[in-house]
């Protein structure tokens, strides 16, 4: 882990998952890659995070998974939204707007 | 919401299952990276590693995703459990020693609670049983200085009374009905009965389990009968088809010559079901003329207390009777009694009950010590091991947790065992109650010490209870040792460890001396119950009940007197050919037969029937060869033989105790006694013998001056006296109880007096045929019950101590063990070593002996009324208690002293 890289805040991570997980369904390992692309590597996931973190989420009711094939022909764990996940996504992206919002104002003035 | 159930319950169930996808998931995961990598560039084992190491621990994921699955806690549970009994097998003396004191802690309690409180607490099994209430008079003794009796009423009485009483808001009447000789398929048997009023069994609710109870259409045709399940059971073969036959009952014993009656089976009770009170092998109803006394049942009106029955009365009874004779003692309760059928039942063992529930709470204190004392024990040599895991990160909860798990899984392995032990002390003590007694003694004796055994079952609340203090005592004190370490800095000073284990020992101690204290007391009180015991059974009784075979004969009410006694004459004849048969005889009445008859006063020379009126002498009559045959000693003169017949100068056997009431210090033989039989004649005696006295029916009998006649010179005496021919046959051979002495085991002459009676006359009816000791230790039976019960439970409490003691002293020596090696490298002896540990010992039990004799010297009084022929405080009982445990426990302060000499100096040097 180099120095460029990111601790996530709590709860963050949740809203990070269910974001990757918009658009199409993704197995473990394409979440934590996908969150790294798009980062430009400054988030590495540790699986000791993600798995426990994808396993609450399905606790939730927000995602749900199911065993698929991979593109390399072979068998994964693919997570999807559920319908309240996508609904839970719209919330967290609007707290976190708000959260973000206030915290930049506050580290802004003064 | 149902979701997160499913999966959480499935995480659980599954958890195999779960584990195993996760691994499946992560190795995917690892082998895409490593894939990544390798497209990369990367060589495939630098792919590998490097993924590896980006990965992190495997098992750090698996329990962070467990944490998230939310199983976490029940996880660890299980894990704690497998790990407890594992534990536990590592080490099986200890793990046996806390499980078998639970389980017996828990198993005795439970036990003698549930019948506690079956007997003493529950109800009867009747619905209302509660307001049945049982109505005597108390009436002057035959005798002074004799208990007072009890009569019942006239049934006419009992109508009145009812119509009076505004306490009762009804009443039923309970008579006798005799023996009676009835023919079964088995032959002629002896069964006892009762009459009832028809309201009795529709008032005591108790319903049929065939056919039907008594009820009013039988006043109008009483010839009817209900019969007990036993009797039906064995004596009509259990056959339903039973109910609607015909059964010819024929008085077989003090009422006269009469004609037989034949009535219809109508009705079974259930198994174990009498009318309360009115123990029977049938019931009769009762005819509203009946001449005789009856026992009156009333129901007490609902919300009238038994005082103000009590008041009500003896208000109307002063108003029935004439005032309390002034020549006999006054009264000191009340004239009229009422009391509640219960109370009537269970007041006899009431005492013994509770002093067994205070035993069997002593034990349960005991053994709560005891566990509590090994847990200590084992919590302290485990400090180390605690030590380790708190170092190497586990967290004071969780540790503290385990080791509640280990306590938790002791506590419900104890309570299974307990619960088992308890169902089968449950059984045991019913087994120990019960009597063996046949035909009409079953009616005197019971068929058990415990009223109401039946009834009782282990008691799930009780068995709750018992449980739940064995579950807080382990869970305490298993707990206690982790928690004081963690409090000391988590043991890392040598120092506070030892100041931890001092205050541990003390505890350990103290509850050692707590245990001495009580198992002294329990001890010292069986040996005081034991000691009576056998007092009880040396008691000379005055007669010899070994190699005796008793049994009664029951003749048919048909037969004449003459025909009677002729039958007797050559029943006895034949007895007397057998060869297994020393000497036989028949008594009017057997020994431990609940009956005395007092028959006219008894005038010696010089002094006047006035003299004598206040005197009264127990009559017997028996056939020559009864006194001989039930090895009753002869002190003077001769025991009656073959000359004393019908036509023969009347003689008498008279006891010691008549002896001395009547001619003092001379001696009596040959010298003659004028018997008042009845007003104005009297009849001149000449004493032939002396014997010893007799004790009827227990040890705790008074000794009763007693004449013997014999019942060929009786009968003539009461025909020549003009006598009806009923009391002939009541006086002289209305009952007749027969022993015979035999050169074998009497057991063994069983069948062949069976054929003799059926060869000389079929209808004669056999009753309790039986080995005299057998019957014997029947009246002793209550008191074995106690001392075996008390003594079980006693030496199960020494045993306890003893072992705590060893424990303990074990334990001191172990830790001791580095500075007993100390002493021996610097020249210390062995024997100083051994008085080292010994002392400890000899100073803890002496503390614990010394308070438990105090405390027994104050509880002891509890079994006063338990006790015969010692006083609570008997020196000696206290004295053998005393040394006999006090060795005990210093054996078990020896062992470990022992040990302690036999440390390596080098070796526990090393063991720090």
């Amino acid at each position: 882990m180099s120095d460029n890289q990111l601790d996530l805040p709590q709860g963050t991570l949740d809203l990070l998952i269910l974001k990757t997980l918009a658009l199409e369904p993704r197995h473990g390992w394409a979440i934590s890659e996908r969150l790294h692309q798009i980062s430009s590597a400054t988030l590495n996931i540790r699986q000791g995070s993600l798995y426990p973190a994808l396993h609450r989420l399905e606790r939730r009711g927000w995602i749900k998974a199911s065993w698929g094939t991979s593109d390399n022909n072979r068998r994964a764990k693919y997570y999807e939204l559920t319908k309240r996940g996508h609904a839970r996504l719209d919330q967290e992206i609007s707290a976190w707007r708000k959260l973000s919002a206030v915290v930049s104002q506050v580290i802004e003035s003064v | 919401m149902f979701r997160d159930l499913f999966l959480r319950l499935r995480s659980l169930i599954r958890r195999d299952v779960v584990d195993l996808e996760l691994d499946d998931e992560l190795r995917f995961h690892l082998e895409q990276q490593v894939d990544l990598y390798m497209r990369n560039g990367l060589s495939r084992a630098e792919a590998v590693r490097r993924a590896r190491i980006e990965f992190g621990g495997l098992d750090e994921i698996r329990e962070a995703h467990r944490d998230a699955r939310g199983v976490r806690l029940l996880f660890d549970l299980g894990r704690d459990i497998r790990y407890a009994v594992r534990q536990l097998r590592r080490s099986p003396s200890f793990a046996v020693a806390a499980l078998l004191c639970l389980a017996l802690g828990i198993g005795a309690t439970t036990a003698i609670f549930s019948v506690v409180n079956t007997i003493l607490l529950q109800p009867l099994p009747f619905p209302d049983s509660d307001r049945l209430v049982r109505l005597a008079e108390n009436v002057s003794p035959p005798a002074p200085g004799r208990p007072l009796m009890q009569r019942g009423f006239t049934y006419s009485e009992l109508l009145d009374w009812r119509a009076q009483s505004k306490t009762l808001s009804d009443a039923y009447a309970v008579g006798g009905a005799g023996q009676q000789l009835v023919r079964t398929t088995q032959g002629a048997v002896g069964l006892w009965g009762v009459t009832t009023s028809t309201n009795a069994f529709a008032l005591a609710q108790v319903h049929a389990m065939l056919g039907r109870t008594l009820d009013a259409r039988d006043e109008a045709d009483p010839n009817v009968v209900v019969l007990s399940f036993d009797t039906w059971q064995r004596h009509f073969g259990s056959d339903p088809s039973a109910i609607g036959k015909v059964i010819e009952f024929r008085a077989g014993a003090l009422i006269g010559p009469a004609r037989p009656r034949l009535m219809t089976i109508v009705g079974v009770l259930p198994e174990g079901v009498s009318l309360p009170d009115a123990r029977a092998d049938f019931y009769w109803p009762m005819s509203s003329a009946t001449p005789f006394r009856v026992t009156p049942i009333g129901q007490l009106a609902p919300g009238v207390s038994l005082e103000a029955a009590v008041a009500e009365a003896n208000a109307i009874g002063a108003g029935m009777r004439p005032p309390w004779p002034a020549e006999a003692d006054p009264l000191t309760v009340p004239r009229f009694e009422v009391t509640r059928l219960k109370d009537r039942l269970v007041e006899p063992v009431r005492p013994a009950l509770s002093v067994f529930l205070a035993t069997v709470v002593v034990v349960l204190l005991i053994v709560c010590a005891n566990v509590a004392n090994l847990l200590l024990a084992r919590g302290t040599a485990r400090q180390r091991e605690i030590a380790v895991r708190y170092a190497i990160g586990a967290s004071r909860l969780r540790v503290v947790r385990q080791i509640m798990t280990e306590s938790l899984v002791l506590a419900l392995a104890g309570g299974a065992l307990g619960a088992l032990l308890a169902a089968t002390g449950v059984g045991l003590i019913k087994q120990l109650a019960t009597i063996e007694a046949p035909g009409i003694y079953r009616l005197m004796f019971g068929s058990t010490v415990l009223p109401r055994a039946n009834e009782v079952t282990v008691d799930l609340r009780v068995l709750g209870v018992s449980f739940s203090l064995a579950l807080v005592t382990s869970l305490v004190f298993g707990t206690l040792p982790a928690l004081t370490l963690s409090r000391s800095t988590q043991g890392s000073s040598v120092r506070s460890r030892a100041a931890t284990s001092r205050v541990e020992s003390r505890v350990r101690s103290a509850l050692v001396v707590g245990q001495l204290v009580m198992a002294t007391v329990l001890l010292v009180s069986a040996g005081l119950l034991a000691n009576s015991f056998v007092r009880l059974s040396r008691v000379n009784n005055g007669y010899d009940a070994s190699n005796v075979l008793a049994f009664n004969l029951l003749f048919p009410n048909q037969y004449s007197i003459a025909r009677k006694a002729e039958t007797i004459d050559r029943l006895l004849t034949r007895f007397r050919d057998s060869t297994n048969v020393r000497s036989v005889g028949f008594s009017r009445h057997g020994l431990l037969m609940r009956e005395e008859l007092f028959i006219g006063s008894w005038v010696p020379a010089g002094r006047s029937l006035e003299d004598v009126r206040n005197e009264r002498t127990r009559v017997r009559s028996v056939s020559d060869g009864y006194l001989a045959a039930m090895g009753v000693p002869l002190l003077e003169g001769r025991y009656f033989d073959i000359r004393d017949g019908a036509l023969a100068p009347t003689v008498v056997v008279i006891s010691r105790a008549a002896a001395r009431q009547y001619f003092g210090v001379v001696s009596p033989i040959g010298r003659v006694l004028d018997w008042h039989f009845s007003e104005g004649q009297a009849q001149p005696v000449t004493v032939v013998g002396v014997v010893e006295n007799i004790r009827q029916e227990s040890p705790t009998d008074d000794v009763f001056p007693e004449i013997f006649v014999d019942y060929r010179q009786f009968l003539s005496l009461l025909e020549r006296e003009k006598q009806p021919a009923q009391r002939q046959n009541e006086h002289a051979i209305g009952f007749l109880s027969f022993a015979a002495r035999t050169t074998g085991d009497p057991a063994a002459v069983v069948p062949e007096v069976r054929q003799i009676v059926n060869d000389i006359d079929s209808n004669v009816g056999i009753d309790a045929i039986v080995p005299m000791s057998r019957l014997a230790a029947n009246a002793v039976a209550r008191e074995r019950f106690y001392a075996a019960m008390l003594g079980s439970f006693a030496v199960l409490a020494g045993a306890l101590a003893a072992i705590g003691v060893y424990g303990v002293l074990t334990y001191a020596v172990i830790q001791r063990t580095q500075e007993i090696g100390i002493r021996m490298a610097i020249g210390a002896q062995r024997g100083a070593v051994l008085a080292l540990v010994l002392r400890k010992g000899l100073v803890l039990t002496s503390i614990g002996l010394t308070v438990g004799l105090l405390g027994a010297g104050i509880g002891s009084r509890a079994l006063q009324g338990m006790l015969f022929g010692i006083t609570p405080l008997d020196p000696a009982t206290f004295l053998v208690v005393s040394l006999l445990f006090g060795l005990v426990a210093v054996f078990a302060a020896y062992l470990p002293a022992r040990r302690a000499t036999k440390v390596d100096a080098l070796v526990a040097l090393r063991s720090e």
